[in-house]
């Protein structure tokens, strides 16, 4: 009988909180984001993982599920290595090619003044971004690029903490880089979750014969790092525009490799 | 005393989040995630719903804000809170069979990742989250039955 006005004093309660997370939210707003940040730099030791802990829960793997996969994905292979045999000579073909276009890119990249800091993934949160190590104590910066294992840029910083960073990622719909290809054209690449899309926003060239869309100090990144790689891709051209979509295959994992890009 | 208690929901709330990102990036299928957290809260607002746990939506929403994602300060205390009351109404105005409440948590499930719907909406999507909520709704009642056995009550 009490409680129907205990529950509308309870909804009222909540929808006040509400309110007081608005005025939070919107003071945050209108500082540009410097009310959360000094709170987050004076109570940062309240951030509980680090990469010790972070290895001692990866190590426990769920080896049911493991050796279940590993089985499965091992009686593919052997069906599909007859098949992977005979492709073995075109693939070689293309291989040639790829060298020959990496070796151009490798020229374009000066690797004296840069240093990679290897990383690990931490966290991820709700919205599918990552929180990896290194943040302040590396002299990171908002915009640094992230590298996975081949060299292609697959983030950047978007938060940073003492000693750890937030980043966006080629799997986040936020996700929006600048590229350049070859002939000098300039691209804008952005992703779905899925797919990477590359657009073209400046063209000086119409050649369709793109091997990779790369970074460039021109958009204040460090040097030429791949974001994309189109040579096995269909890319279009319409109305002076190029444009290309490339299926994302990398994933994120306790064990990815990943690189943070910053000068000497 | 009071004080007290409303610290551990804070600090209770705090460490099953943590717990949940910690867990995020296990697993083979890195979309289909256990969500403890999202759990901790369709328990609370459907079967516990009081004053005494309106800090620790807030506060760990804002702890989420500072150091794990790049929202806007309080935005996830809002989703969190807002989250708490939508479940209690559906939850008390449905019947509260298994399908009532299955549908209970599918808006809970949808309101914590709204990000991902209103970022990206696709069919696809829709379903991951679906397929999500089964999972978790799974083991919501598996932790439900196990939380309502009263032991004392039973005969020796």
């Amino acid at each position: 009988m009490n409680q129907e006005p205990q529950k509308r004093r309870s909804y009222i309660i909540f929808i006040l909180f509400i309110f007081l997370s608005g005025s939070v939210f919107f003071a945050d707003l209108f500082s540009n984001k410097k009310f959360s940040n000094i709170i987050s730099d004076r109570i940062d030791f309240l951030f509980p993982v680090s990469e010790e802990a972070v290895g001692l829960f990866g190590s426990v793997e769920f080896d049911l599920l493991k050796n279940k996969n590993d089985l499965i994905n091992e009686n593919a292979r052997l069906k599909n290595e007859v098949i992977e045999l005979r492709k073995l000579k075109l693939i070689n073909e293309e291989l040639t090619q790829e060298i020959k276009s990496n070796n151009e890119l490798i020229k374009n990249v000066d690797l004296e003044n840069i240093v990679y800091y290897k990383s690990s993934i931490l966290v991820k949160n709700t919205e599918e971004e990552y929180l990896i190590s290194g943040g302040r104590n590396i002299n990171l910066e908002k915009n640094d690029l992230i590298l996975n294992e081949e060299g292609f840029v697959v983030g950047y910083v978007v938060k940073i903490f003492d000693d750890h960073s937030l980043i966006n990622t080629i799997i986040n719909t936020e996700f929006s880089i600048p590229g350049i290809d070859k002939y000098g054209n300039q691209y804008l690449i952005t992703s779905n979750r899925e797919e990477l899309l590359v657009n073209s926003i400046a063209v000086e060239e119409i050649n369709l014969n793109i091997d990779y869309i790369s970074t460039d100090v021109a958009f204040n990144h460090l040097g030429k790092f791949p974001i994309v790689k189109l040579s096995n891709v269909e890319i279009s051209n319409a109305n002076n525009k190029i444009s290309a979509i490339v299926d994302i295959n990398y994933t994120f994992n306790f064990d990815s490799n990943i690189y943070i890009v910053k000068d000497k | 005393m009071n004080t007290l208690r409303q610290i551990s929901f804070i600090v209770l709330f705090i460490f099953i989040l943590i717990f949940e990102l910690l867990i995020g990036i296990i697993g083979e299928f890195p979309e289909l995630r256990i969500l403890p957290f999202l759990i901790l809260l369709f328990y609370i607002s459907s079967e516990k719903f009081s004053n005494s746990f309106v800090l620790a939506f807030f506060f760990s929403g804002i702890y989420y804000d500072l150091f794990y994602t790049s929202n806007y300060f309080g935005s996830t205390s809002a989703k969190f809170i807002l989250l708490g009351i939508i479940v209690n109404f559906i939850y008390n105005k449905i019947n509260q069979n298994i399908y009532g409440e299955f549908l209970a948590f599918f808006v809970a499930t949808i309101i914590y990742k709204i990000e991902s719907i209103v970022y990206s909406f696709t069919i696809y999507q829709l379903t991951i989250i679906f397929l999500i909520s089964v999972i978790n709704y799974f083991l919501f009642k598996l932790i439900n039955i196990t939380l309502k056995r009263d032991v004392f009550k039973k005969s020796i």
